[in-house]
């Protein structure tokens, strides 16, 4: 099975990366970036025969010119290996209006005709392909948080607190990045923004020399498999499952 | 132009059709998709009416001294497989320089008998070693084929050929109608037999200087190609002069990579406001030398008002030939032949979404 996720930013392939590696026992096999600005553009993990391509667009209103190019892929791809069982999404919540402005983009380049409430749900999309005919590919938007606007970085954050300390420097960070926020309007417009701002705040406490492998190896330290945050959040990545 | 090929039936293939065809057209895909039958077909082209052209066409694998294949063997291969009699029907269809065609070819095997004497006219296989015996009129039974052939629903004649046939008699041979003038077939090993088109090379002194230049990356001596006089023979030979040898050399002294160039480039001039097909037109040639090779070939096919169809194997081949004339990219095809569930389908893109399928998408284009 083939799976493509796409997301907005590095930070988002790197949660999707270890969700799939410490919960659901994907093995890492290697990335893409660009070589001029050394962006990471997509890492790959496999596991079983299977395998899951993760795409960083570099924000939000990319993706559909991503998906696409994956729907010129689809159409006109000649080996079944280039075709993908599974197809996912996963965007912040920035506003309440974003869901609807990003599902027009969407609708625009793959000439679609998603909803609102065809988000956070399977839903199916058809295309024409010159070799092997119509085929549907499973679809998902995931959207974070679902109801609330915000950001991945939401998820984590709460996933996070595990004691007193760790909770009372989310909740410091919190109150400096939202003080801050109503003080101005020139930054962190959106809640989006404001919740990566309190996670990079408290990340910045963490790991000071702002290390991408430290920030990492605190990350892999958390217990993925049975945070029932993260096992609420994330079990649409739980692909094998649904294969 | 060839715009569009429909091919309904003729040897393996049922009903694949090409459209939207360009003045250079890439065909790839896993061997047993039908390149080469494609090839065959246009080929056909300039005498579709013809036995003769029909046998060279369908004689491509040459024979060894040991195997033979006859005149019947090679017309029977070129019908569909695995049908009844009654549906040996070779038909396919097309659009050439804006006028319709289509071609039928009907088959019809039958058993009959035929006498000594007919044998002889038709060049049969000998039965019998002892055929002195004029008193005698010997009969053999044979197989046969029945062939008619039809031009845009008219017919245009019919030959009968008999599986005891070894080749075809020299006769006075009916007219011939031609779908394209003139169609130049370069196979994959045709080099190897030291071929040239040395008349069309020697039509334009600045064409003859651009192909002396592509000579000498090969030879860096390279003067021309001469065709001699073989006095004891009577025949001819080509013959090399060069700087870098104190004499000339023998056409087939040089590499199978020069031989190959040369007959390429000689081919493109040949096939003037006509078609040239080169079937696994990277044999022989080294990637170095391949963009600058086809770089000429492609721009002097536009010059000459040739229309090129090219098969291969080789994705660097193909990626070379797709990159080495920007200029010609719009009018180029990249034609990519899959099967599917015993099916052959087709993808035709052009050259710019082909290097981006390659380049971007990391796709297969064979």
């Amino acid at each position: 099975m083939k799976t493509i996720i796409f997301c907005e930013g590095t930070t988002d392939l790197l949660m999707i990366q270890f969700v799939l590696q410490y919960k659901y026992d994907w093995k890492y096999q290697g990335f893409v970036e660009n070589s001029v600005s050394n962006r990471l553009l997509k890492r790959i993990l496999k596991k079983d025969g299977d395998l899951v391509e993760i795409n960083s667009c570099g924000g939000m209103m990319n993706i559909p010119n991503e998906m696409s190019k994956l729907k010129d892929k689809l159409e006109l791809a000649t080996k079944r290996d280039e075709l993908y069982d599974k197809v996912i999404v996963m965007i912040d919540h920035d506003t309440m209006t974003t869901n609807a402005e990003f599902l027009d983009k969407i609708n625009e380049k793959l000439e679609t005709d998603f909803k609102e409430y065809h988000m956070n749900t399977d839903v199916e999309w058809s295309i024409y392909n010159g070799v092997f005919g119509n085929y549907v590919v499973p679809f998902f938007i995931k959207c974070i948080p679902e109801s609330e606007t915000g950001a991945i970085e939401t998820v984590l954050l709460e996933a996070l607190g595990t004691d007193e300390l760790e909770k009372g420097l989310i909740s410091d960070s919190k109150k400096f990045i939202e003080e801050t926020a109503e003080n101005q309007n020139r930054y962190l417009q959106k809640k989006s923004r404001v919740c990566k701002a309190i996670f990079n705040t408290y990340f910045a406490i963490r790991t000071p020399e702002e290390k991408y492998d430290e920030r990492a190896r605190v990350l892999k330290a958390y217990d993925w498999r049975n945070n029932p945050v993260l096992s609420q959040g994330f079990d649409f990545l739980d692909i094998s499952a649904q294969h | 132009m060839l715009s569009e090929l429909k091919i309904e039936r003729y040897r393996g293939i049922r009903n694949l059709e090409l459209k939207d065809l360009g003045m250079v057209n890439i065909i790839a895909g896993a061997n047993n998709t039908g390149k080469t039958s494609i090839l065959e077909i246009i080929e056909s082209l300039e005498a579709p009416d013809n036995l003769r052209a029909w046998r060279m066409i369908g004689r491509r694998e040459g024979n060894s001294p040991r195997m033979v294949t006859t005149v019947y063997d090679t017309m029977k291969s070129l019908f569909p497989l695995d049908v009844h009699d009654s549906d040996m029907i070779i038909s396919y269809s097309g659009v050439y320089n804006s006028n319709p065609f289509e071609i039928e070819i009907k088959g019809k095997s039958f058993e009959t008998i035929v006498s000594d004497r007919q044998l002889d006219r038709l060049y049969a296989y000998k039965m019998s070693a002892d055929l002195e015996e004029a008193d005698n009129v010997n009969e053999y039974e044979t197989g046969a084929i029945e062939i008619q052939y039809r031009i845009n629903r008219e017919a245009c004649g019919e030959d009968i050929v008999y599986q005891v046939q070894r080749g075809l008699p020299n006769g006075q041979e009916s007219n011939t109608r031609s779908v394209v003038s003139n169609v130049v077939y370069i196979s994959p090993t045709q080099h190897a037999q030291n071929f040239v088109f040395l008349d069309s090379l020697l039509t334009d002194p600045d064409i003859y200087e651009q192909f002396v230049d592509i000579m000498r990356e090969f030879d860096s001596g390279f003067v021309s190609i001469n065709s001699v006089a073989e006095e004891r023979t009577w025949g001819r030979k080509y013959v090399v002069l060069s700087k870098n040898h104190r004499e000339g050399l023998l056409l087939n002294a040089y590499g199978d990579g020069m031989k190959k160039a040369m007959l390429l480039l000689s081919a493109v001039l040949r096939a003037k406001d006509g078609i040239l097909l080169l079937d696994e037109f990277e044999t022989a040639i080294h990637n170095s030398a391949m963009e600058n090779v086809f770089s000429w070939i492609l721009n002097t096919a536009k010059k000459m008002n040739v229309q090129v169809f090219m098969t291969s194997h080789s994705i660097e081949a193909i990626e070379t030939v797709l990159k080495c004339c920007p200029n010609i990219q719009d009018e180029m095809r990249m034609i990519t032949l899959v099967n599917v569930e015993d099916v052959v389908k087709v993808r035709n893109v052009n050259a710019k979404k082909a290097i981006q399928l390659l380049d971007e998408y990391g796709m297969e284009l064979r």
